[in-house]
């Protein structure tokens, strides 16, 4: 090519492109010799536009881990609620196959099939899968009790995924909050990666939430470190950017106890928080929300976790009120009342699913 | 194509009119057509569905009666992402704004992944959807390992183009920052800077 050496042609890009992702799956494949890292380190090394590719190649791939979601809904495939020899039955009389009459037949055939599939689940997919997700629906919690006697307590609508291995207690926060109660065990470091950040704890209790572009990490015993990831898709395979510290990338950061740290990429901001306050956060760990004073819009926005209610403040004017209340998390109604009461707001349900809450009225007349 | 994305874009209006004997809202139906979707894609990364239409309408009715249910019992369950609550409008969407947007984010990559050759495809459903390891994936499908990789990296770059063929920039939409293609942002407010329409330049 001809062109001036700054000029980056689209086919070019296209071609960095397949090469960012082939070395990113190179990476997750966990198995890579010597001579595969020095040729990565030197291609990584040949310009800003490889590095740049790199990062995007990262991204995505981290990213596509929101797939992981189809596990769970392929789990709950069959809908809740609905027994499964009902489902299935009601499947075949539907499909027009067997013109089923009696109950009997009906169950026997449901009864065939259900086993001939569960048979055939287990010849496509048998145990050999070492990670297990966990989930929590809107306004649930859950404690998971793992194998080493750490635990994880799952706040609402959240997702995690755990995969230990012999070198190391990974831990992937796919959706919402949980709570890690981490066991000593200098030989397997416990390790939790969201997005492209990783979390390294030893013998310490935090709490990690991950919002639509931040994470957010409040440790309450120990200390946990928090470093950018070059492939966060293999929680068995913490790979630290090396390459990207001369650029504004993320170095590790350490967290202590009673201390409270943002991220997106970078650090964005690590506070020490009061104790009365980090009790506040951590307050849902026993099923409780505080606000303290609050703006009435961020208390919305917190509730608005635990149900699947669309709640929507009508007046500018409201929204920053302060709202001061001790509420049993799944106990909406609850908060209502004390907000109609106590504020003097109007709550209005527009139809099951939508609440609209505004100043009264009957204040201006 | 999958055999069950094919079934659902061809019976997709069918679904909706189906749909339409339980939900009024427009909203409503669009909701559970996108979970029916969802839910039946996620089904045949598990097994073989032999009767693809058959189950998309089972899987409606499933899920509009469980809807309604849920509706009436005033359950608690599950509606997606807990994302932040930004904007309602009057005629808006009935789950919280961020959800919507992670599902709709599956919608598109699900039929990213559609679009790949069967066996690309069934490497990179083990590896993304079901966190398998490379030498686990590579076990059960008695493949090398670097076949394994060719594939991920295949789907990968695919399920990129597609994505970018629906007018998002892949890197902002994989990493949930994603922005709305122009033209869908009557209803809901733009998140940052509009990525290129498809085509522009990109071949």
């Amino acid at each position: 090519m001809s062109n001036s050496k700054r000029v980056v042609s689209f086919p070019a890009i296209r071609e960095l492109e397949a090469e960012a992702v082939a070395w990113i799956v190179k990476l997750d494949s966990g198995d890579m010799s010597e001579r595969e890292r020095e040729e990565f380190n030197t291609w990584k090394g040949s310009s800003h536009h490889h590095r740049e590719a790199l990062q995007r190649a990262t991204t995505f791939w981290g990213g596509l881990d929101c797939l992981r979601e189809f596990e769970v809904l392929a789990k709950e495939n069959v809908p809740q609620r609905i027994r499964p020899l009902d489902a299935v039955s009601g499947w075949i009389s539907r499909t027009g196959w067997f013109d089923v009459k009696t109950p009997f037949v009906a169950g026997a055939l449901a009864m065939s099939l259900l086993v001939a599939s569960l048979v055939a689940m287990r010849v496509l997919f048998p145990e050999s899968n070492s990670s297990h997700l966990y989930s929590t629906e809107v306004g649930m919690q859950q404690t998971i009790e793992l194998a080493d006697n750490s635990s994880i307590l799952l706040n609402t609508d959240s997702v995690v995924e755990v995969s230990y291995t012999n070198e190391q207690r990974g831990i992937r926060l796919i959706r919402g909050e949980a709570h890690f109660e981490v066991a000593k065990d200098p030989a397997r470091p416990f390790v939790v990666s969201a997005r492209d950040m990783a979390v390294a704890a030893v013998g310490t209790a935090f709490s990690v939430r991950l919002y639509e572009t931040k994470l957010e990490v409040t440790v309450t015993e120990g200390k946990v470190r928090v470093e950018p990831v070059e492939v966060a898709t293999t929680p068995t395979q913490v790979e630290v950017t090396t390459a990207d510290s001369a650029d504004t990338a993320s170095k590790p950061a350490l967290i202590l106890a009673g201390q409270n740290a943002v991220f997106s990429q970078v650090v964005e901001l690590i506070e020490e928080i009061p104790i009365v306050e980090l009790n506040r956060k951590l307050a849902w760990h026993q099923g409780m929300l505080v606000f303290d004073g609050e703006p009435l819009e961020q208390v919305v926005e917190n509730i608005a976790r635990y149900t699947d209610l669309t709640i929507t403040i009508d007046d500018a004017s409201i929204r920053e009120l302060p709202v001061v209340g001790l509420f049993k998390v799944g106990e909406i109604e609850a908060l209502f009342e004390a907000l109609e009461q106590s504020l003097g707001l109007q709550i209005s349900t527009l139809d099951s699913d939508r609440v609209v809450i505004s100043e009264q009225a009957s204040h201006h007349l | 194509m999958s055999r069950i994305v094919k079934a659902f874009l061809t019976n997709e209006a069918a679904i909706k009119r189906l749909l339409g004997r339980y939900f009024k809202r427009r909203q409503d139906i669009d909701d559970v057509t996108q979970e029916v979707f969802l839910r039946a894609f996620a089904a045949e990364t598990k097994r073989t569905i032999l009767t693809p239409k058959a189950f998309l309408f089972q899987t409606a009715r499933n899920i509009a009666l469980n809807e309604l249910k849920r509706k009436s019992t005033n359950a608690m369950e599950y509606v997606g992402d807990s994302g932040a609550l930004d904007v309602l409008q009057e005629e808006g969407p009935n789950v919280v704004e961020g959800s919507l947007d992670a599902r709709a984010r599956l919608v598109i990559l699900a039929k990213g992944i559609a679009t790949l050759p069967p066996k690309c495809r069934r490497v990179f459903v083990l590896r993304k959807i079901y966190g398998y390891t490379h030498k686990e994936i590579s076990e059960e499908l008695k493949i090398s390992p670097k076949t394994v990789e060719k594939h991920l990296t295949a789907g990968t770059l695919k399920c990129g183009v597609y994505v970018r063929t629906q007018g998002y920039d892949p890197v902002n939409f994989a990493s949930g920052g994603f922005n709305s293609p122009t033209g869908d942002s009557e209803h809901r407010p733009s998140r940052g800077s509009p990525v290129p329409p498809p085509g522009g330049g990109d071949e």
